[in-house]
């Protein structure tokens, strides 16, 4: 039992322990800091000042004699922040705060100990952001959330742990950080601070020895080790990772500071190269016939996991998890973001890529991710290439152009169809621009087959023959190429079939002295362990000697690469080994997204297998669900737009959901599929720091902005009703605001943030489901339009609550508000025929006719209307296409160059956008913007032919739009 | 770097797997399940050669018979993927696309557990030996193919592995079997499927399994299409990956009509659904397949097999008994004398097998 003091003798204890902690630490080094949640108190003694603090502050303001005593209280409730709001706990846990507390005292309070005891100050975006809750968060170390994902990544990395690495905590944390890309947004927070997080997960790990006992307060230490020992798997990965840590600590010049784990920057490109190569991203060709009789055969490429590129180069996380990847030489889509770095993909290919076509593209990108594409994805220099065919059947891309007898080949050549003779069987490849045979080469070759390889610029193998031992490797060419894991110790087989004195096993970076193998016995293989290797390329060299006293003889070596990477942490759930395929876009969803449609989650598996699918929503970390329902199972296949209708019928329609949804902070989803696999998702609240919250108070809602900006300034608020929604009324800043039967949208707005929430009506009638939104007369102009697309995007981007009607309101103003914009592009006639198509049975006609009355642009919609059918099947992107040819042919849009192509393609792009919703637009345009819509103004031509195919297409379509669609088939992704 | 002799190869590849070096070698059942998994974390999805040859290459000039070997790797891959630790699958990305390949999967890291509070093990973690902590990983008992844990008093080993994420498989869902039929509804009711099938025209690499051969030799009952009329369960060559299972009726020697297993939406292989038609086929002929019985050590029982069984048979005695080698059989399992009467009546009833431990005394 803890005797009760005050704040003041709180403050005094904790003073003279910050003050000997931060000259203990500052001994041991100038730049490590302290953080608040080091205060040296027990579960008793925290508990005993946390009353006292509550005590002081139901009766009055908080002092600054007791600014440590309330760092330490604020730091402890950092501890157990999950996300969620930290005031309203903050507020909730203190009676009286709300009264007499002040959010920037607690700021200046930290502000305080940085200065005076050389504590932490908080940095990166996030700490930006999140002004003055960045300050007890960071303070608290390791909030008990992100403990166990901390522990994932370092047992993912304990393979590239060195003594080396443990100095250097920046390091370190840029390597965690790295490691992170699939981390949640709080832990990505976290690892914005590099030298922090190098410097707690050093200490986690060490636990005070190897000169780690300053890092962080043992105490504090033991604390977070027993937190993140309550779960079982997290306890496994940081004692497995600290068996590593200890072993690798005391372990120096293995070299593993250099290549193999630092993040690089790319400095010379040679250096850029080789570090490349390393990771192993060099994409494979695979040969697959596709007939029994194995005359025809399809290409394709096999694509490595890129996740190891990140690791390496973590500034291309950007672009790897949120750009499409096009496969040069690729028929199909895109492949889908993120879908590189979750296993190996296999795209066919309808065209043979050119000899300097990067393999693979980023739709967007940048210097340093080209580079290295270029470095390494490239296909090997032609114009011939070989292939051996497996005992599986298919047929694999040979490094070398080297022949085995008794093997079979396909020799694949970009130089016209291969000769054919009586050694080479032509075979059918389904791409283009390149031809192939078959070669079966006999046991022995004659003379008339050294004479065909010859002609085909081949090459017999050596007589070394060295393959993994035992057990596989994880990759093996069967030439010489192969990969292993770090956690493994290789062992190879070799075998020559000639005789002769001996072989010298050696390894080219002198890890290990050579190996002297004498006597050999041809056919008879001898086996060889390798040191364990570290992370990286490494060459061993196989020399054939003569005789013992000769050097080795050139002619005779083998150089084998053996590749060393780290082992993945297995993961509950689906792998890419497994049969159920998971496809997710975005990668790391929010709840909001899966809750308003925009998640694409798709399910490849086993045809006619179920998965089952259960949703819970949870208010809080540790809490039991508030609502958890199992979907009705659904069937393999399951395409992105199965999931968002079998989500939408089963769960966002119903009652409980609706109801559930607005308070809650995150959600799982969990997709089982019996022995097949299962995986789970969760989906958190969008951790912004301006934001809306709201609740159901009798019959109508209440809303309340949450600012966690930490600005001096305070935000501004204004009200748009669903009637008139262009007209923004101002609102005085209140707590929360009550909202009147109507709803209507409430848009926040803070220096460069802005936050909208979308209230519903309460709907007491059938005349209440109605919404006829009206918008004033404006005279037609460029500011006109860029007016209503900035409001178009603020009804876009708000939030919508769980009522169905907030969904079906926004998109009554967002169709008025397209409808408007077009009036004002295409003109008064082309509005009177848009309102005749709405109501008229030979509407679309009248339309029809309306987009050019000009004779030499009339075919324009004559043609647009016998495409329809065809079109309405077709992309976003290949309408624009389509498009931009019609308006080409049509000299519709004056070229700024005879032959600019991107010009048309980039104006139908901006005109169908416009046409299919105007939010968004914005956006996409940037500044691009004002001049694409004054060249649609001075040709609306464009514009109404991108409307009528907009709503004619939609007509096809039997207006069946999506949740998130205005009209049906208009999905921009 | 140091040069190795075979055992010593040998000794450190089965430490690598987890297994006791003293008492196995690379070529024992135990070893090469262990090597096929790991090979499959690597390779998976992949073709069965490919996932038999990831195994028996690194072995040249590790045994004596490679060719023997390759066979044990094959046998005891099929087990595996009867037990659920690989997955044999139409090619999940081409499975709209006739003639997809089948291809094997990795099955995700699982467990059923027993009412005894026993767990089996199944499935594959990728890159990883095991799933499981070091100290769980060590109580693992390795018997042939199977990965068996034993609770320990007080604990809930169920809890503890689903904590630490793997997948909870119910006993009766891994066990599941098609719904009970005679052999006369069973054949029926595929007659009937390849009635309505469309006719067929020629079929590349059809191999038929000739009913009217001996049941005791399974191998020895394929054959190639001569001049057979009939209906007959068959295999057919598809551009690459194993041969596809059907069924086909030839009028001398001709495809008339064929469908493929597994039948659509069907969670059980196509050789599944062959081996279990022709076991009703054999019954209705009145020349059923054959098990008979032979005492084991203590109070257990051996029965052995002359014809392959489908895979929920096998998983039946994966859980109540444990494969053991065997001769002059196909394949055999132990069980206690206890389990036994039960096995025996699901063996009668239910894959119409007759018992000749009696008839093969004699």
């Amino acid at each position: 039992m803890v005797m009760a003091m005050d704040l003041a003798h709180w403050q005094k204890r904790l003073e003279n322990h910050f003050r000997e902690l931060s000259a203990h630490r500052r001994r041991k080094s100038p730049d490590r800091r302290i953080f608040g949640l080091e205060h040296g108190l027990d579960i008793s003694e925290t508990q005993a000042l946390t009353t006292a603090v509550r005590a002081h502050i139901a009766d009055g303001p908080p002092a600054s004699d007791h600014a440590l005593a309330w760092m330490v209280y604020a730091s402890e409730i950092g501890y157990r922040y999950s996300g969620d709001e930290y005031w309203q706990t903050f507020e909730e846990e203190t009676p009286g705060w709300t009264i007499n507390g002040d959010r920037y005292w607690v700021r200046r309070c930290f502000l305080w100990f940085q200065r005076e005891f050389c504590g932490v100050e908080p940095c990166g975006i996030w700490a930006k952001h999140f002004s003055i809750i960045c300050w007890p968060i960071t303070h608290a170390i390791l909030p008990t959330d992100l403990q166990r994902q901390l522990a994932r990544v370092l047992y993912e990395l304990r393979h590239s742990f060195s003594a080396e690495l443990f100095e250097s905590p920046s390091i370190l944390g840029d390597l965690i950080a790295a490691r992170s890309w699939n981390a949640t947004s709080r832990f990505q927070n976290l690892a914005q601070e590099p030298q922090l997080l190098g410097q707690i997960a050093a200490a986690l790990l060490l636990q005070g020895e190897f000169g780690t006992d300053s890092l962080i307060h043992p105490a504090t230490l033991r604390r977070i080790g027993e937190d993140l020992d309550r779960e079982r798997r997290a306890r496994e990965w940081l004692r497995g990772a600290r068996r590593f840590a200890r072993e690798r600590a005391q372990i120096r010049g293995l070299g593993l500071l250099g290549r193999g784990t630092k993040p690089s920057s790319v400095g010379h490109p040679d250096d850029a190269r080789a570090e490349v190569a390393e990771l192993g991203i060099e994409p494979r060709l695979v040969l697959r016939p596709t007939d029994s009789t194995n005359v025809s055969w399809e290409v394709s490429l096999e694509i490595p996991n890129l996740s190891h590129l990140l690791i390496r180069f973590p500034k291309t996380r950007e672009i790897l998890t949120g750009s499409r990847c096009v496969v040069a030489g690729a028929a199909g889509r895109p492949l889908a973001r993120g879908r590189c770095l979750h296993g190996a993909q296999r795209v066919t290919l309808a065209q043979w890529p050119l000899a300097d076509e990067v393999l693979l593209r980023f739709e967007q990108t940048d210097s340093q991710l080209e580079y290295l594409l270029r470095a390494e994805c490239l296909l090997r220099p032609g114009p011939t290439w070989l292939f051996r065919i497996a005992s599986d059947g298919l047929a694999y891309e040979c490094r070398s152009l080297r022949v085995r007898p008794g093997a079979r080949y396909i020799i694949v050549s970009t130089a016209g169809p291969v000769r054919s003779n009586g050694h080479t069987s032509p075979i059918d490849l389904s791409c283009q621009g390149v031809h192939g045979a078959i070669l079966d080469l006999p046991q022995a070759l004659t003379k008339d087959w050294e004479e065909t390889l010859r002609c085909l610029g081949l090459g017999q193998a050596k007589t070394i023959e060295v393959w993994p031992a035992g057990l596989a490797a994880v990759v093996w060419d069967g030439e010489g190429h192969g990969e292993w894991l770090a956690s493994e110790q290789p062992c190879l087989a070799i075998c020559v079939d000639h005789p002769i004195d001996g072989l010298l096993v050696s390894m080219a970076n002198g890890i290990e002295p050579p190996l002297d193998l004498s006597p050999i016995t041809p056919g008879e293989p001898l086996f060889v362990e390798l040191p364990q290797l570290p992370v990286g390329l490494h060459r061993v060299r196989v020399s054939a000697r003569t005789s013992p006293e000769t050097d080795a003889e050139a002619l005779g070596d083998l150089d084998v690469v053996m590749r060393i990477r780290e082992a993945r942490p297995w993961s509950p759930g689906v792998s890419p080994h497994g049969p159920l395929v998971v496809q997710m876009e975005p990668l790391e969803p929010s709840l909001e997204q899966m809750w308003e449609g925009q998640v694409a989650v798709a399910i490849q598996g086993p045809v006619g297998r179920n998965v089952a699918c259960a949703i819970s929503l949870f208010e809080r970390e540790g809490n039991t669900a508030i609502l958890s329902k199992q979907l009705p199972p659904m069937r393999l296949p399951v395409s992105a737009d199965d999931w968002r209708n079998h989500f939408e019928k089963h769960f966002r329609r119903t009652r409980n959901a609706e109801e559930a949804y607005d308070t809650v902070r995150f959600c799982e989803l969990t997709f089982t599929a019996d022995e097949l696999g299962a995986f789970a998702l969760r989906c958190e609240r969008e951790f912004i720091p301006l934001r809306w919250a709201l609740r159901r108070r009798g019959g109508g809602y209440v809303v309340r902005l949450l600012d966690d900006s930490g600005d001096d300034t305070q935000p501004t608020v204004t009200r748009l009703s669903f009637e008139n929604p262009t007209v923004e009324e101002p609102v005085s800043l209140a707590p929360e605001y009550d909202v009147s039967a109507p709803g209507g949208m409430y848009v926040a707005r803070l220096r460069q943030l802005t936050a909208g929430i979308i209230v519903p009506p309460v709907v007491r009638s059938l005349g209440d489901l109605r919404c006829a939104p009206h918008i004033d007369e404006e005279p037609r102009s460029l500011e006109a339009i860029v007016r209503i697309l900035g409001i178009a995007d603020s009804w876009g981007l708000a939030r919508l609550p769980g009522d169905f009607f907030s969904a079906t309101r926004r998109r009554d103003v967002l169709l008025r508000l397209g409808s408007h914009t077009a009036h004002l592009i295409c003109g008064d006639n082309w509005a009177m025929a848009e309102l005749a198509a709405l109501k008229g049975t030979d509407g679309m006609t009248r339309l029809k006719e309306a987009v050019s009355r000009r004779r030499d642009e009339s075919a324009i919609g004559i043609v647009l209307e016998r495409d329809c059918a065809d079109l309405a099947t077709k992309t976003c992107r290949e309408r624009v296409e389509r498009l931009a040819l019609l308006i080409t042919r049509f000299h519709v849009l004056p070229p700024i160059s005879p032959t600019n192509n991107a010009d048309a393609r980039l104006h139908s792009e901006l005109a169908l956008r416009l046409a299919s919703n105007p939010a968004g637009v914005q956006a996409w345009a940037g500044d691009r913007l004002r001049t694409g819509l004054t060249r649609l103004m001075e040709s609306p031509t464009l514009m109404r032919a991108a409307r009528f195919l907009v709503l004619s297409t939609d007509r096809h379509l039997q207006s069946k739009a999506r949740f998130d669609e205005l009209y049906a088939g208009w999905e921009w992704r | 770097m140091r040069r190795l002799t075979a055992a010593e190869v040998h000794a450190q590849k089965v430490t690598d797997l987890g297994l006791d070096s003293s008492a196995l070698d690379l070529t024992s059942v135990e070893a090469l399940a262990g090597a096929l998994r790991r090979t499959a974390s690597f390779l998976c999805p992949c073709t069965a050669a490919t996932l038999v040859r990831g195994v028996v290459r690194p072995l040249r000039g590790l045994v004596d018979n490679i060719e023997g070997t390759k066979g044990i790797v094959e046998e005891t891959l099929e087990a595996m993927i009867a037990h659920g630790d690989i997955l044999e699958q139409r090619d999940v990305e081409e499975s709209s696309t006739p003639g997809a390949a089948t291809l094997l999967y990795a099955a995700p890291a699982s467990f059923v557990a027993r009412e005894s509070g026993a767990v089996i093990l199944l499935g594959v973690a990728s890159d990883q030996r095991s799933a499981l902590p070091d100290e769980i990983e060590s109580r693992i008992e390795y018997v042939s193919h199977l990965r068996r844990i034993s609770p320990l008093p007080g604990e809930d080993l169920r809890a503890d592995l689903g904590q630490l994420g793997l997948v909870d498989i119910s006993y009766d869902r891994w066990l599941k079997a098609p719904r009970p039929e005679s052999a006369r509804q069973h054949l029926s009711r595929i007659d009937r499927l390849l009635e309505g099938a469309q006719p067929s025209r020629d079929v590349p690499g059809l191999i038929l399994l000739d009913s009217e051969r001996p049941v005791r030799y399974y191998p020895g009952r394929w054959v190639e299409p001569r001049s057979q009329s009939g209906r007959f369960v068959a295999r057919r060559s598809q551009a690459y990956g194993a041969q596809l299972w059907c069924y086909v009726q030839l009028l001398n020697g001709n495809p008339e009509r064929l469908i493929d297993f597994p039948i659509d939406g069907s969670r059980w292989r196509g050789c599944d659904e062959a081996w279990r038609l022709q076991m009703a086929i054999d019954a209705q002929r009145g020349e059923p397949q054959w098990f008979r019985v032979r005492p084991g050590p203590g109070d257990t029982r051996v029965v052995e097999f002359f014809s392959p069984v489908p895979m929920w048979a096998r998983r039946r005695w994966d859980a109540v008994g444990e494969p053991v080698p065997s001769s002059g059989c196909l394949f055999a399992y132990r069980m206690t004398e206890t389990e036994l009467a039960e096995e025996l009546r699901f063996v009668r009833d239910v894959l119409w097998l007759i018992d000749v431990t009696e008839n093969l005394k004699r």
